[in-house]
């Protein structure tokens, strides 16, 4: 398409309109999708972010509102609520990137061994997936029950759903210490819980990434690294982790997004209770934008939700730059 | 290079499919909210506290209006002999059998709205929340209406979830219906928005008068003296009993008077261990439960917008009620493995449960398995000294302050809640009638248990307006029950404590 200096003048007039055309059709072939997200993603967002301003209601046109500045930036940093829901979700994304990775990385090594009926297998594993966070949690709900069938195959007796207590106290409280602040007491039982089953139904997905990523891994590497006694676990540390770094800075960042915004698992098993444990900015944000249960202030809520965004915004540029970087080195 | 190209098509699949499932995911939840648990949806009402209704099954709701035209002739002609005919006319057809002794009937209200003069040839949207049950009910009303104002076209149009979003969205793009139903939380959002219409000069010209409600479920609809809603039925907190169990323990349900009369009673009604214990007291960590403890226990929840619940007799009000877990004779429903405590009355794992009128066609809902259970109702026990109060809740109708047709939306809002519509809707048994003039209607006489929920008309407040009024009730209850009522029913604080910190959450949340 590039045209040079060197081609001679009407050829350069015909390809600079044949350029034309290409683009006018490649944005008339985009247009319906520009058109919406300019509407529905763009404009509201930018809408979204005027509202941050304002003392705007979940429930009236904009002409009653008052423009008030930075204050409710201010007060999102100083609302206890949102402290602890930025603390909750932090331990949640901790907690769930990591193991997810991993266990994700572990089943598509599994996955990748030549099995018999590994086709079942992969289908199986992948199924958790496919179902929407609302049935899995509904299913969750029961399986959670202090009558539960969790508690029934471990033999233990926990309200799973209603457990305030967090886990770090079990270290704290034999050496006596006293008055840590909540966030690091850890996650509650309650938010374990629903880290498990997050992990559970996501782990799938991301085994497919990796799974693919696998697939592509010459076989060659492995037969050379072999010949220079490098088999398994070496193999696997200096070959396969490597060559998986893209996909796995995509899995990390992927997660990471995903798990801040962690919402219907919330919404529907737990509504941010025991004691605030499994409160996250989503639920905080939605219940404050829309009022339910508490005052509805739609600007409050779209100041949050800004500063949730540019936080997942600035852990990902972090991610990346890391995992960039170390691929660089390698 | 093909597997590269391989990997990345896979990538971008799943990158595509990704949030997609996502968006199913997050597209389907608002609706799956009302149903931890998975139970009806009355465990929305009955942990909200803020519907008034629930759904029932077996009501005899029929009332096809057959005989409306007598009706009309009532209304307009004078009160005190044609009432009775219209109650007649409706009683005949519900089926109830009620039909005879409904006659004897004086009740009504000082109003007559035909003499509201009504736009000739309006057109009215009418916006109700509720299942199938409820719409039939709403509908049925429409018809009387529209039998009495044959010139005025009401179209009915059901949000069965998420009513309160759909109306605040209908605001602000200005597609609300011209009449709606309001509960505590809207009155909130749209009372001092000036969105809602007064409702006084309707009320003036058909010379009905707001104190023929009971005050407090007309108060909080009320702004500088104007009104804006007219409650059109309530619900209130009660003790329901299961008989069986009483008797079992040898307990007469209409003993139990006192705080330590039921606190005896559900230690004697407690038995069994394990998964298979039958508790005393089911409990819910809620302030629209226990609230009214601390009211009959003489001491306030808010005053001079200060919280002072966190004095010493509301301290004692609120330990009584964690006393049942303390004992073990009571449990919270959830640790139950049950969606509310209606559930965990149904299924005999409470012997006693707090609850409203909700429960009653719960109850008798065959799907729900407890139709063959023996329960008696009896007003919330006081303590030594105390005075009786407890929790009432309201929903009212209301209408857009921008309809067109403002004299027939408040036509409809006034005879909605007139004497002659709630009348017709008292054998469904869903709720009681506003009006104080129906408390002494002859079906209270055969159905005990509504007679005491009616009773408490009397002596209940409102929730939503002693938690804060309807402006700061959502942050008022948040804090109470996520900062008080959770962590001492948990046992993660004291009483004394969680309430100072609730007190000081509390009085954060007034300031705004």
């Amino acid at each position: 398409m590039a045209t040079s200096a060197s081609v001679a003048p009407h050829r350069e007039r015909r390809a600079a309109t044949l350029a034309r055309r290409e683009a006018l059709t490649a944005y008339l072939f985009i247009a319906p999708y520009l058109l919406t997200a300019g509407i529905f993603t763009f404009g509201v967002l930018i809408y979204v972010f005027y509202t941050s301003f304002t003392n705007l209601t979940a429930s009236f046109a904009v002409a009653q509102a008052k423009f008030v500045g930075f204050n409710n930036y201010i007060r999102a940093f100083q609302d206890s609520q949102f402290q602890i829901a930025l603390g909750n979700v932090f331990w949640y994304f901790v907690v769930v990137t990591t193991i997810q990775t991993i266990g994700a990385i572990g089943l598509a090594v599994l996955l990748n061994a030549k099995l018999r009926g590994l086709q079942i297998y992969r289908t199986l594993l992948y199924a958790p997936s496919v179902a929407s966070a609302v049935v899995l949690s509904l299913i969750f709900l029961w399986l959670y029950l202090r009558t539960g069938f969790i508690n029934y195959v471990l033999g233990t007796n926990i309200a799973w759903l209603q457990d305030p207590r967090r886990i770090l106290d079990a270290i704290y409280q034999p050496l006596g210490i006293k008055n840590v602040p909540d966030f690091l007491r850890g996650p509650s039982i309650t938010w374990l819980a629903i880290m498990f089953l997050n992990i559970f139904s996501t782990i799938p997905t991301f085994m497919v990434m990796f799974l693919a990523a696998l697939q592509d891994i010459p076989g060659h590497l492995y037969e050379a690294a072999a010949l220079d006694g490098a088999t398994g676990l070496r193999a696997f540390w200096s070959i396969t982790l490597p060559l998986l770094r893209p996909v796995i800075a995509l899995v990390v960042i992927l997660g990471t997004i995903g798990t801040f915004l962690v919402f219907a698992q919330i919404a529907i098993m737990t509504q941010g209770g025991p004691l605030r444990t499994t409160l996250v900015p989503l639920y905080l944000i939605y219940q404050k934008t829309l009022g339910t249960g508490t005052q509805a202030e739609a600007g409050f809520g779209a100041a949050m939700a800004f500063i949730l965004a540019f936080i997942i915004i600035t852990i990902t540029i972090i991610q990346r730059r890391y995992i960039e970087s170390s691929t660089q080195q390698s | 290079m093909v597997s590269r190209k391989r990997l990345s098509a896979l990538i971008l699949v799943l990158a595509l499919i990704v949030p997609l499932l996502a968006a199913c995911g997050g597209g389907t939840t608002s609706t799956a909210t009302a149903v931890p648990g998975g139970t009806v949806p009355e465990a929305t009402a009955a942990t909200g506290g803020a519907v008034t209704t629930a759904p029932a099954a077996t009501a005899a709701t029929g009332g096809e209006a057959t005989a409306m035209p007598e009706a009309t002739a009532a209304i307009s002609g004078t009160e005190a002999t044609a009432m009775p005919e219209a109650t007649a006319a409706i009683s005949g057809t519900t089926g109830t059998g009620g039909g005879t002794e409904a006659s004897g009937a004086t009740a009504g209200a000082s109003g007559d709205v035909t003499k509201i003069k009504v736009e000739d040839g309006a057109t009215l949207r009418f916006a109700v929340a509720g299942n199938a049950t409820e719409q039939k009910l709403y509908q049925d009303g429409v018809d009387r209406f529209t039998k009495v104002f044959p010139n005025v076209k009401v179209t009915l149009e059901p949000i069965p979830t998420d009513y309160d979003t759909a109306i605040k969205a209908g605001i602000s793009g200005n597609t609300v219906q011209d009449v709606f139903l309001l509960d505590g939380e809207l009155m909130g959002a749209l009372g001092p928005n000036s969105q809602l219409l007064a409702l006084d000069d309707a009320l003036t010209a058909s010379g009905a008068k707001t104190t023929d409600y009971y005050d407090p479920l007309v108060q909080i609809y009320q702004i500088d003296g104007k009104t804006y809603g007219l409650p059109k039925d309530f619900n209130s907190l009660v003790v329901f009993i299961n008989n069986d169990m009483a008797q079992t323990a040898s307990i007469d349900p209409a003993s139990i008077k006192t705080w330590d009369d039921l606190k005896a009673a559900a230690q004697k009604m407690t038995t069994g261990e394990g998964p298979s214990k039958t508790f005393g007291m089911c409990l819910n960590p809620d302030i629209q439960r226990y609230g009214a403890a601390i009211l009959q226990n003489g001491n306030a929840i808010i005053q001079d917008n200060k919280a002072v619940f966190n004095d010493a007799k509301g301290v004692a009000a609120i330990d009584f009620w964690y006393g049942f877990k303390k004992d073990g004779t009571g449990e919270l429903y959830k640790e139950m493995g049950k969606g509310w405590c209606g559930e965990a009355f149904s299924g005999k794992n409470a012997a006693m449960v707090v609850e409203g009128g909700w429960i009653i066609p719960f109850l008798a809902d065959p799907a729900n398995g407890a139709t063959d259970l023996n329960y008696t109702a009896i007003p919330l026990p006081i303590p030594e000294g105390g005075k009786p109060a407890t929790w009432l809740f309201t929903n009212a109708f209301a209408a857009n302050a921008k309809t067109q047709y403002p004299n027939a939306a408040a036509a409809l809002v006034l005879f909605l809640t007139s004497a002659m519509n709630e009348k017709a809707l008292i054998p469904s048994g869903l709720a009681q009638p506003s009006l104080k003039s129906l408390a002494t209607d002859p079906y209270f006489t055969d159905n005990p248990v509504q007679k005491v929920l009616v009773e408490q008309g009397a002596t209940g407040q409102l929730a939503d307006s002693v938690l804060g009024g309807p402006i700061h009730k959502g942050d008022v209850i948040d804090a109470l029950n996520k900062d008080a009522m959770e962590p001492i029913f948990l046992g993660a604080k004291t009483t004394q404590d969680a309430l100072n910190e609730a007190a000081q959450a509390v009085d954060q949340a007034l300031q705004k």
